[in-house]
């Protein structure tokens, strides 16, 4: 089986090289003033208007890393490869380092705010749940779980089928890594569908998935990610059946990929740990639960934040109240009058 | 994909494919290639121009094997960087008698291998893993065979009697060195003199003062004398393709730092570079369209360039589905240019040289990372492949059907680093007049196929063909439709559940 992708990069040679050699500055620039812009916009906006930049600068962001520029955005991979080259080679060390330097400093600041604000996938999966979302919140909850197993089987056979007509002659774990974390998503969602509470211990195997990942990239493995056919215009066969897996999985649950398995989305919860603005449960909340309803990761319940999880789209801050409008504020700063400066 | 005709046009169209090729050939080697006879496969993708191509003619599609040549033991840990025996074996003839076969494998050594019969003429040690193809050269009457090593040093080897004649070490040891990435040498006539180029990437992890070159030697092929090396680049770099210009010869290297590069071949001086968007693995390879020399490309990205040889400016490029890893073959058909360039996208593509167009496309199971070879199949061009679920093809390079097929043993270790490997492609030799296909594969064998009798031949298997001529049978009916169809009516029921279903709060509440 065989399948046409065209070419759709504007760009496909260096904009900035790097000591003249292919690696291009051009990428990394952009992701820092995309992250600035971001970041000023999640901390000076409110409401409407930080809906509107964030979805602004996701498709800017989805424009410039998957039409625009060629660029793998895969940092731990990255990360890892760099390791390896030093000293063999520093330039493609550095090409390969860039993006995740720039990534994990900005996440020490804002947890997973590269997530909410920039990911592309993290846009498609906030896109196609909404096809699903209206509805999900209507229907009654047995039916809610019986359309989740339908379309869920659904979209396994559809996977399991394309995995077997582009299967590999050979090693099909060490080259299919997408399609084997994107099978494994898929049956992560079977037990979140039976039983709600698994959700949050499930939500702790995307730590597993970024050890798992990490270390198969430093053992030499050539690990494929579901977004290697967005984002380096390659027909891998691998990231097309992850990507499918991804997506479908967003029917079903919204952020699937995101809450569970994203080994970089893991990378960013550690980097969260550091994090100096943060979304905070202010003393003046009043445990209406509106702020769970809407969060897309399933990050908030009443009284309690998963800041691991949370990806700073600020669309609890919407629905909860004008108390809820200075969350986002200095983690460290509660009492010092820090907040203030948001408001 | 042409469509199909009657038999006397099939066979009018045979005879010009024959003509054609021979002439391509004929042309190119005797415009840059003075030194060995026609059918020897004296260097990396045969010749100078590494085109790949060679005027070998099978009788018949059903090739068998000849002999095989294993080594005693192997290396079961896998290492990036490290191939089971070298990048492809070359040919040539070292007496009256005897044509040898030599490759470098891992294990140190370089073997001589008698082409006839399989048998080991002769064995040389080096210091380290060979993982570069080896030139076949004669050099003041003596047959010589040239090698880079990965212990940093590049030998000079008497190919009668396998003694070292010189060797030049490229970066002195140390204790914190790296191993070299050698590339496969290139032997020519410049200004009346016979000159040895070989490019070696050499690192050295010194704290502070860490040691990062891609650099480009020239020696003199009879003595050894270094005549200049010239600095490329910090990263590793591919082996030469030489043209001849009416002026000048001008060396082509393509360099993992994404460059194409232009050196002078007399004085080492850059002439120009073309940078491209993702690491350059392959060799570039010299065509010609309409008079023009240029130079065909591929990277990392996917993408083949095809560049104008005297000033780089981009003629044509086109994208594959995926990376490209191969030094394309160059071929002429029906009067028509082609390159076929081999990718991860598991597709041979056959790619029209004068517009960049895709002409067909042969697909397989598995990543094709090694250089394709061309020659002649009963008179019709033909293109040699490997893909990595250990198959060895032949594919009609005017149609793009399948005309025989092999399996090899399976690799020998567990999986392979994309861009660190160094793949061994096949090569295509006369033999006393019989064609002889040469393959160092995965499983630590060189095996060596020639064609049996007419009767003996092996049918193209049905369903094989290139992609656009396959015609779904009962099975991948059900496969390509009633499968997909059952998983799409499973989501579209999930959706219409939700829709349709109970609803908990009215919809006039939200």
């Amino acid at each position: 089986m065989n399948i046409d992708i065209p070419l759709f990069k504007l760009v496909d040679r260096p904009l900035l090289p790097v000591a003249g050699s292919w690696v291009d500055a051009a990428p990394v620039v952009a992701m820092f003033f995309l992250l600035l812009a971001s970041a000023y916009g999640a901390l000076r906006l409110r409401g409407r208007a930080r809906q509107i930049a964030r979805r602004t600068v996701q498709l800017i962001a989805a424009f410039v890393f998957i039409i625009f520029l060629h660029r793998c955005l895969c940092m731990l991979r990255g990360w890892a490869f760099a390791m390896n080259l030093v000293g063999r080679n520093n330039i493609l060390a550095f090409g390969h380092v860039c993006m995740f330097i720039v990534i994990f400093s900005i996440g020490t600041s804002f947890g997973r705010f590269f997530c909410g604000w920039v990911c592309p996938i993290h846009l498609f999966q906030e896109a196609i749940g909404k096809v699903t979302a209206r509805r999900r919140t209507l229907s009654h909850p047995t039916t809610r779980k019986w359309a989740g197993y339908f379309m869920l089987t659904g979209v396994c056979v559809l996977v399991f089928w394309f995995a077997y007509q582009v299967r590999p002659g050979v090693r099909f774990f060490a080259e299919n890594v997408a399609a084997v974390w994107g099978m494994a998503l898929l049956l992560i969602l079977f037990f979140v569908l039976a039983k709600d509470r698994w959700d949050a211990s499930f939500k702790r195997v995307k730590y597993y998935s970024m050890g798992a990942w990490l270390a198969l990239s430093m053992a030499g493995v050539f690990v494929t990610s579901s977004w290697c056919v967005l984002f380096g215009d390659e027909v891998d066969y691998s990231s097309m059946v992850g990507l499918i897996a991804v997506l479908g999985a967003g029917l079903v649950i919204s952020m699937a990929w995101c809450r569970y398995l994203c080994p970089a989305g893991a990378t960013l919860a550690v980097a969260s740990k550091l994090a100096q603005y943060r979304v905070s449960d202010p003393k003046a909340c009043t445990r209406c639960g509106k702020c769970a309803s809407v969060c897309p990761m399933g990050a908030l319940e009443p009284g309690r934040i998963d800041r691991s999880s949370c990806t700073y789209c600020g669309l609890c801050l919407e629905h909860c109240g004008a108390q809820w409008e200075n969350k986002l504020s200095e983690s460290h700063a509660a009492g010092s009058g820090k907040e203030e400066r948001h408001a | 994909m042409l469509p199909g005709r009657g038999r006397k046009s099939g066979m009018r169209d045979r005879l010009l494919a024959r003509l054609a090729l021979s002439a391509v050939l004929a042309s190119l080697l005797l415009a840059a290639n003075p030194l060995p006879a026609a059918a020897d496969w004296h260097t990396f993708h045969h010749d100078n121009q590494r085109t790949g191509v060679s005027d070998a003619n099978f009788p018949s599609p059903g090739l068998k094997p000849l002999w095989t040549f294993s080594l005693g033991e192997h290396t079961w840990r896998y290492e990036k960087g490290m191939s089971v025996w070298s990048a492809s074996p070359v040919v040539g003839r070292i007496d009256e008698d005897t044509v040898a076969v030599i490759i470098g494998a891992y294990d140190h050594n370089v073997y001589a291998l008698d082409a006839a019969n399989g048998e080991l003429l002769w064995r040389f040690t080096t210091g380290g893993a060979l993982n570069a193809a080896p030139a076949f050269a004669r050099v003041m009457g003596r047959p010589v065979v040239y090698i880079g090593c990965s212990d940093r040093s590049f030998y000079a080897i008497d190919a009668i009697k396998g003694r070292k004649l010189w060797s030049y070490e490229t970066l002195p040891w140390t204790y914190t060195v790296g191993p070299a990435r050698p590339s496969s040498p290139l032997v020519a006539e410049v200004a009346g003199k016979q000159v040895v180029y070989v490019a070696f990437s050499n690192t050295d992890h010194k704290p502070g003062r860490t040691v990062q070159r891609g650099e480009l030697f020239a020696f003199d092929a009879a003595t050894g004398q270094l005549r200049w090396r010239h600095f490329l680049t910090t990263n590793p770099i591919s082996a030469p393709a030489l043209v001849q210009f009416h002026d000048s010869q001008v060396l082509f290297l393509g360099s993992c730092d994404g460059n194409i590069y232009a050196v002078d071949a007399e004085s080492g001086e850059d002439i120009w570079s073309f940078v491209t968007g993702h690491r350059v693995m392959a060799s570039p390879a010299i065509g010609e369209i309409d008079g023009r020399p240029v130079v065909f490309c591929g990277n990392f990205f996917g993408m083949m360039y095809c560049l104008d040889a005297r000033t780089g400016a981009i003629v044509w490029r086109h994208k594959v589905g995926h990376m490209i890893n191969a030094t394309a073959a160059v071929a002429e058909v029906r009067r028509t240019p082609m390159v076929l360039a081999a990718g991860y996208d598991r597709c041979l593509h056959a790619i029209n040289a004068r517009t960049g167009k895709t002409m067909w496309r042969f697909p397989t199971q598995k990543y094709i990372a090694a250089s394709p070879a061309v020659a002649l199949i009963g008179g019709v061009p033909a293109v040699f492949f490997n893909s990595l679920d250990n198959l060895l093809f032949a594919v009609d390079i005017a149609t793009g059907q399948k005309l025989w097929e092999s399996e090899t043993g399976a690799m020998l270790w567990p999986y392979e680093t994309r861009g660190e490997c160094v793949w061994s492609s096949p090569a295509v030799t006369s033999l006393n007049g019989q064609a002889v296909l040469l393959f160092a594969a995965y499983d630590g064998r060189l095996y060596a196929f020639s064609s049996g009798s007419a009767e003996g031949g092996t049918e193209p298997a049905q369903g094989s063909t290139a992609r656009s001529s396959g015609q779904p049978t009962g099975r991948s009916l059900w496969l390509r439709f009633v499968v997909p169809a059952l998983g799409l009516a499973l989501v579209t029921a999930g959706l219409a559940v939700i829709l349709l279903g109970k609803r908990a709060v009215p919809p006039d509440a939200s």
